[in-house]
């Protein structure tokens, strides 16, 4: 078992290089382009890390006050743009950052906010659920879910969250569960 | 036909329409609107080890997506999710901090990467292995910590099976599934199979077996009440392997490097993910475990004896512990007091009353838009003789979204006919725009 996960760092060392197959090093009159630097910055700045607010606050900063974090509005306008999918994506990321605001103590408090995110997540998978939506409901989810619990304080709020809900049992939500 | 006799019998049918549309337009008036979709099947989900709710929510969407909504007689399926989170992992966050974040510069607070880390990766963490070469050797040295934390914490757990008293909620919610005489599937992963296998004993003990099936996926014990898959590199139960017996194994699952991404995008390093491995469509597990929920959703039967309860757009289900004779009590918006004596309400009924022992109770409010009362309705219980210091047991459970609270208290002297807990405010609204209509908890 060792061994197998020993062998894997080869993996992701295949993943970090692999840009060497440009047709324009063939040419004796143009020197080969190097690729811009990936840095931090760039992977951000193109999406494919996630930009995000990283202040001690657990609630963040929510300037329009939609319910939604600054920084997850941005995340979300950059990743989707049917209409349909934002308002899901929406939905989901109030559902997510109404957790921050729970009392954890209050069983009932718990369970209303659980439901928020469970008709949430079901509105998901409607919006993201066709062949054609380009992306599975699950990797929406599971994103939005990650973006929002991004600090130790947050993270830590989340587990708790989970907790607290152990033991409690609920349904898929019946009909329509998108707002 | 001639022209005059033509233009007769057009008349008519133009006099014959006009007549009915009214008849159509009030028949449409008088129809009853049925708010609930009576559902005969249970498909109830033990989650696995370190589930977020959140995962939970997407498992049950998954399994709807693959399973749909009915079976293939039109008999409709309800999904229900009984949840259970996994102690001993209270360090977790505090961990990936010293053994990820700190062991890298670029990795410095991204927190966002400790879901996607625990299955070995996914696509931020390689777009970030770009920038160091380091992350593969931190990522497994976390993962060595973390399948090593999660094996002990199974082993504890199967050294300490669960029991349904500590559960009263999942237990609650079984009582009133069988007293509405459903039918039921349980499908467990990993440690859900140690309460799945709780849930399925206590079940088992009120309803025959062909109304009762359990699938057990990636199972975190020996012990089997239906069918079990097992992939061969699942090294989290390899690892339980050694300290304890599990199930044998049943399919080859392709090495890591070559496994294709399950539903969520990820690959699982561990090999243990519902939907990475044993949900994963382009893996012969996947197909194999969705081919054992399809068998038993199809084999499963309704019971021999006949429902006692309905389905509710919201019900309350009063069990207790022992003998003697406790009341469910419901005050309706309009007025009704529904108990024992007056069991037809105005918007409810109370359709199984019990006199001798562990009950259940069951009250429902109507399904019917026209019969169902908005407000306040108030629940309560009473020990009418013979219960004193038990453990009596309420759940409100909504058609909409399930339970929605289980309250216990321990029962006093007898009060008679006079509820002695108020246990919950239930408050059913409708929305004068849509029509919806829904049901919270205070």
């Amino acid at each position: 078992m060792k061994k197998e996960l020993l062998c894997l760092p080869l993996a992701l060392a295949l993943v970090a290089c692999g840009d060497n197959d440009s047709d324009t090093s063939k040419s004796p009159s143009k020197p080969p382009e190097t690729p811009p630097a990936v840095t931090l910055q760039s992977l951000e700045d193109s999406g494919e890390i996630p930009k995000l607010d990283r202040s001690a606050s657990l609630p963040g900063t929510d300037t329009d006050a939609n319910g939604i974090r600054d920084d997850i509005d941005g995340y979300i306008s950059l990743q989707f743009s049917d209409t349909k999918q934002v308002a899901a994506a929406n939905q989901a990321a109030k559902a997510n950052q109404s957790v921050m605001s729970t009392d954890l103590t209050n069983p009932t408090a718990v369970r209303q906010t659980n439901q928020l995110i469970s008709r949430a997540t079901a509105c998901i998978y409607e919006a993201f659920g066709d062949a054609n939506s380009g992306v599975e409901p699950a990797v929406v989810s599971r994103n939005l879910e990650a973006v929002t619990f991004n600090t130790e304080e947050r993270l830590k709020q989340y587990m708790e969250f989970n907790k607290a809900l152990d033991g409690s049992s609920w349904s898929l939500p019946e009909g329509n569960s998108c707002e | 036909m001639n022209e005059q006799t033509r233009k007769f019998v057009s008349f008519g049918m133009a006099l014959l329409l006009v007549a009915a549309m009214p008849i159509q337009a009030w028949a449409q008036a008088v129809e009853t609107r049925n708010l609930c979709r009576d559902s005969g099947i249970i498909f109830a989900f033990f989650n696995g080890v370190q589930t977020t709710s959140a995962e939970a929510h997407r498992a049950m969407n998954e399994f709807r997506r693959i399973h749909g909504n009915e079976r293939a007689d039109g008999e409709n399926i309800r999904y229900e999710v009984m949840y259970n989170y996994t102690n001993g992992l209270e360090d977790f966050v505090e961990t990936f901090q010293q053994r990820v974040l700190e062991q890298e510069q670029i990795l410095q607070g991204r927190f966002e990467l400790a879901l996607e880390l625990i299955n070995g990766g996914g696509a931020w963490w390689e777009k970030l292995g770009q920038l160091a070469t380091t992350l593969p050797e931190i990522r497994d040295d976390f993962l060595d910590w973390y399948r090593a934390s999660i094996v002990e914490s199974l082993t504890s757990l199967a050294d300490n099976p669960p029991t349904l008293n500590n559960y009263a909620e999942h237990q609650s919610r079984l009582d009133t599934w069988i007293v509405e005489g459903k039918q039921i599937v349980m499908v467990a992963h990993s440690q859900g199979n140690l309460f799945a296998n709780s849930a399925y004993d206590y079940a088992a003990s009120q309803i025959d077996a062909e109304s009762l099936k359990l699938v057990h996926i990636a199972p975190a014990t020996p012990i089997a009440n239906g069918p079990h898959r097992l992939a061969d590199k699942d090294l989290v139960i390899n690892a339980l392997r050694a300290t304890g017996g599990v199930q044998d194994i049943t399919d080859i699952i392709p090495p890591y490097l070559d496994r294709p991404a399950g539903l969520n995008g990820e690959t699982d390093i561990l090999g243990h993910g519902l939907l990475e491995i044993y949900l994963n469509p382009a893996l012969n597990i996947g197909a194999a475990v969705v081919g054992d929920i399809e068998n038993e959703l199809a084999a499963v039967q309704p019971p021999e004896i006949p429902a006692e309860a309905e389905t509710g757009f919201f019900t309350a289900t009063l069990t207790w512990n022992g003998t003697g004779d406790v009341d469910l009590h419901v005050y309706e918006p309009g007025g009704a007091h529904v108990f024992y004596r007056t069991m037809n309400g105005q918007s409810g009924y109370l359709d199984v009353d019990n006199t001798t022992a562990t009950g259940p109770e069951h009250y429902f409010a109507s399904c019917e838009a026209e019969t169902l009362q908005t407000g306040t309705y108030q629940v309560g219980i009473a020990n009418f003789s013979r219960a004193d210091g038990r453990t009596a047991t309420l759940q409100i459970a909504s058609f909409k979204d399930g339970a929605l609270g289980t309250r216990s208290v321990t029962l006093g002297e007898p009060t008679g006919d006079a509820p002695s807990h108020m246990m919950f405010d239930v408050e059913v609204t409708e929305d004068s725009e849509t029509g919806e209509f829904e049901v919270s908890i205070r």
